[in-house]
């Protein structure tokens, strides 16, 4: 189990591709993955298609890629685009990474 | 009246972000607003840098935010082909794409529904090699 955190505070078209990139090298080797989401001020749709991107490769190989500590500028985002029953979303890091123990 | 120029690049999506929350703040949005009307202005910026056509490299973004009568709006300007990748005409887009199954869920194309979703009313003219998108929120 890996925890991801993100450099900057935003993931939008500006830099998703990077985080793509660099997410595509993870996934090839970690299934089981927390995003530490707690310094991200904003996702737009790029942002939060790069996610599900991440989503998808992971429950590919019977893992999972569960978010935490959404901060709530992004959960407005999240909201709107009733993420909460896509993704799975903690409180705390400390809550999802709990939620990988068998 | 709030103004800002921007090159159209990606790159510029921080201060759109800026711009955006500054007149948020000078219209007294609620926090919540306020983000869905960054969000909106980071999508449309996004939308115009990725799908304008006859853009120069060298292209500006004019970016104006005043209060009217009937709310805040916002304008982004900049000088290109006639192109309206915001379709107004179409019904309000539904960016709830959990009805499909994660193996089949866009990772792309939803800045649309997110715009339309997060401003009350939207508009896109072209006039005389200029185009205009506007985007509203009732105060």
């Amino acid at each position: 189990m890996l925890i991801i955190q993100h450099p900057t505070d935003h993931l939008d078209a500006s830099n998703a591709a990077n985080f793509r990139s660099a997410m595509g090298d993870i996934l090839g080797t970690q299934h089981k993955l927390v995003m530490d989401m707690s310094a991200l001020k904003f996702v737009d749709s790029s942002g939060l298609g790069a996610l599900i991107a991440c989503l998808r490769e992971t429950r590919k190989r019977q893992g999972d890629f569960r978010l935490a500590a959404v901060s709530t500028p992004v959960s407005t985002l999240f909201d709107l685009m009733h993420m909460h029953r896509v993704f799975s979303i903690y409180d705390t890091v400390d809550t999802a990474v709990q939620s990988y123990a068998p | 009246m709030i103004q800002l120029e921007i090159p159209a690049t990606m790159e510029s999506l921080s201060r759109v972000r800026w711009f955006a929350q500054a007149c948020a703040h000078v219209a007294g949005l609620a926090d919540s607003r306020a983000d869905l009307l960054t969000l909106a202005a980071v999508e449309v910026v996004s939308n115009v840098v990725r799908h304008a056509r006859g853009l120069r490299r060298d292209a500006q973004i004019e970016l104006t935010g005043k209060m009217d009568g009937q709310g805040l709006l916002l304008a982004f300007r900049y000088t290109a082909d006639r192109y309206a990748p915001i379709d107004t005409s179409n019904p309000l887009l539904s960016p709830d794409m959990t009805h499909h199954a994660i193996e089949r869920m866009p990772e792309g194309g939803f800045g649309l529904g997110i715009i339309q979703q997060a401003a009350d009313t939207l508009n896109y003219r072209h006039e005389d090699g200029v185009n205009t998108v506007q985007i509203r929120v009732r105060i």
